[in-house]
């Protein structure tokens, strides 16, 4: 894409948004905070518009915008560009504003999509998650993450957008919490899928779980995960698990940190001791071939091995 | 219809505030989003324009939003006869501290505060005051540079001002300064100091007459007894309804100059009659 740009001031009135920008949210105390600073600082970065019959459309720049409207200046400086096709339209927002700004994975996911639409006009084909990576400049990691927005039902969407509108601290729940949740599910649903009837359902006990403190923390569903996948990696009984799963996925108050402490952690730990012994092993036999030198490492080793023959004759 | 500057979440609060001002105020014609006066930087949410204000309504999550204080300034320099209203949902995830804060900062900055309940009802919370009338913080908190019988009744002066009703406060005012006068130049005549004029136990004898009488029998100090004088005279003279924007302007520039003037005469009096060994009655 090439394009040339002209730095203007241009009427603040003849200014429209960009239907293709991926923000949807503009919180309030944000916008009143960026007049203060521009009130008082002025502004630091034109905003970059395209023209459009007598019009010119944000490529950058829709909160400024706004705010100069809110200070009800005539005039606004702006880099005038030339008029993109749809897609490098939408490609030139993602990269001029997701690599700058932390923008909500909603945000970006709402907007993905579109962008695989415009992108497999283009190629003739699906583009591949590095294709969709590189041409938006997000990371396969978002891009995964997105994709894991865009497949909840809408009624979980709507919870969330209606979050994402209050100012951070006030949102009872974030992203990370359904994409905590959703990544859980899928373990316990690849692994035992008798326990999940109907998922919807699960959720909604999750959430309100999670809203009445029962769950502390998202990261608790990593635990979860970990009860899902237990059978294969510390050799957990499946009937024993399926029953204790049933009970996290129940209206209750147990929550997934009391279950996983109770049956998993002791199991979870001896395993992570096992790995680490079996690395230390391996250590031991690679790198010191020639015996141990270093006196500090003779002294920390010889304790090791009073710890263990201390453990192993109780 | 409200949705450019403003995110949507809070467009029920704006439709209801509108409700609320526009018969709370007899207001109409209510224009979106758009310029009070092009010298002034601050498009509020909605405004109205009636023969006396302009009424101007910003719409947030809270009580005083984080650029209420740069509003206010550019408002209060602007010249104009603005009466500033905050309309905020009442679920806002404020703590009580903090809105109780809020409503404290909106208050001293004689912002109206109208607060939208979840089924959409408006409360006022504060009935706010023009911009021009708004008076310094530091007058609020200064009551102790007051005589101490005076305290009480000046604060009561102020939250009346302050609430909205300016005229009420300067009127309070000015009943201090009469019945002080009244009260110096009754022990005066009781003490023998003065023999001529009128009567002040009768309160059909005018307080301009008691003024002159204890001028002319120098009584206390003339310069403080004119200011006195001059403050009732003042305060009976702004009663009319203005014809006009600018005739409501210069009402209110006059009104709070008259407050801050009954104040400064409260602070003096009860120390120039000290000099003169006269006890500060009310």
């Amino acid at each position: 894409m090439s394009y040339k740009a002209d730095l203007q001031n241009i009427p603040v009135s003849l200014i429209e948004r960009n239907p293709e920008n991926p923000r949807i949210f503009f919180r309030q105390e944000e916008m009143e905070q960026l007049y203060v600073s521009i009130k008082t600082k002025g502004l630091l970065v034109p905003i970059s518009v395209y023209e459009d019959s007598g019009k010119y459309v944000i490529i950058d720049g829709e909160r400024r915008w706004r705010t100069f409207l809110k200070l009800n200046y005539d005039t606004i400086p702006a880099i005038i560009q030339d008029k993109p096709s749809p897609l490098d339209n939408l490609l030139l927002m993602f990269n001029i504003h997701g690599l700058r700004e932390q923008w909500d994975i909603y945000t970006i996911a709402m907007k993905i999509e579109r962008v695989v639409l415009l992108l497999s006009d283009k190629l003739g084909y699906e583009p591949t998650e590095i294709q969709v990576s590189e041409e938006t400049g997000m990371t396969r990691g978002v891009i995964r993450r997105c994709k894991m927005i865009i497949a909840l039902p809408e009624r979980f969407k709507e919870m969330l957008r209606v979050e994402l509108e209050k100012p951070k601290k006030d949102q009872l729940y974030s992203e990370d919490f359904f994409l905590e949740m959703e990544s859980s599910l899928k373990s316990v649903k690849n692994n035992y899928p008798e326990t999940i009837q109907d998922i919807d359902i699960v959720r909604d006990v999750l959430i309100e779980k999670y809203l009445n403190k029962i769950i502390n923390n998202v990261v608790d569903f990593r635990k979860l995960t970990k009860i899902a996948t237990a059978w294969n990696n510390v050799g957990f009984s499946r009937d024993e698990t399926i029953k204790l799963i049933e009970l996290i996925f129940s209206k209750n108050e147990i929550s997934i940190a009391y279950v996983y402490a109770e049956h998993f952690e002791v199991l979870y730990g001896d395993r992570a001791v096992n790995n680490s012994a079996k690395n230390f092993l391996y250590k031991l036999d690679s790198v010191f071939e020639e015996g141990v030198l270093d006196e500090t490492l003779r002294s920390l080793l010889s304790e090791i091995k009073e710890k263990i023959d201390n453990l192993l004759n109780r | 219809m409200f949705n450019l500057i403003y995110d949507n979440q809070l467009l029920s609060v704006a439709d209801s505030a509108k409700k609320k001002l526009e018969i709370r105020h007899s207001l109409k014609n209510v224009i979106v989003e758009n310029s009070i006066d092009p010298s002034i930087r601050w498009r509020p949410h909605m405004h109205w324009v009636n023969n006396y204000h302009i009424f101007a309504c910003e719409i947030s999550n809270r009580p005083f939003p984080s650029n209420m204080n740069e509003i206010h300034s550019e408002v209060s320099n602007g010249g104009k006869p603005v009466r500033i209203f905050v309309a905020y949902p009442q679920n806002n995830n404020l703590t009580s501290d903090e809105l109780h804060l809020d409503i404290i900062k909106a208050k001293s900055y004689g912002i109206g505060l109208i607060c939208i309940s979840s089924t959409n009802e408006g409360t006022v919370i504060l009935n706010g005051l023009p911009v021009n009338l708004v008076i310094p913080q530091t007058t609020v908190n200064e009551l102790d540079k007051y005589h101490k019988k005076l305290r009480p009744l000046i604060k009561n002066a102020i939250e009346t001002y302050i609430d909205g009703y300016p005229k009420h406060g300067v009127q309070e005012l000015g009943q201090l300064i009469e019945s002080s006068i009244r009260h110096l130049a009754i022990k005066a005549k009781k003490l023998g100091n003065y023999s001529s004029g009128g009567n002040p136990n009768d309160d059909t004898y005018s307080f301009g007459n008691i003024v002159d009488d204890l001028i002319r029998e120098k009584i206390i100090k003339a310069d403080i007894l004119g200011k006195c004088r001059g403050f009732v005279e003042d305060r009976n003279r702004v009663s009319h309804k203005p014809r006009s924007i600018q005739k409501a302007l210069e009402q209110e520039i006059k009104l709070k100059e008259d407050f801050l003037q009954g104040l400064r005469i409260l602070e003096d009096l009860p120390k120039k009659m000290k000099l003169k060994n006269y006890t500060f009655k009310i």
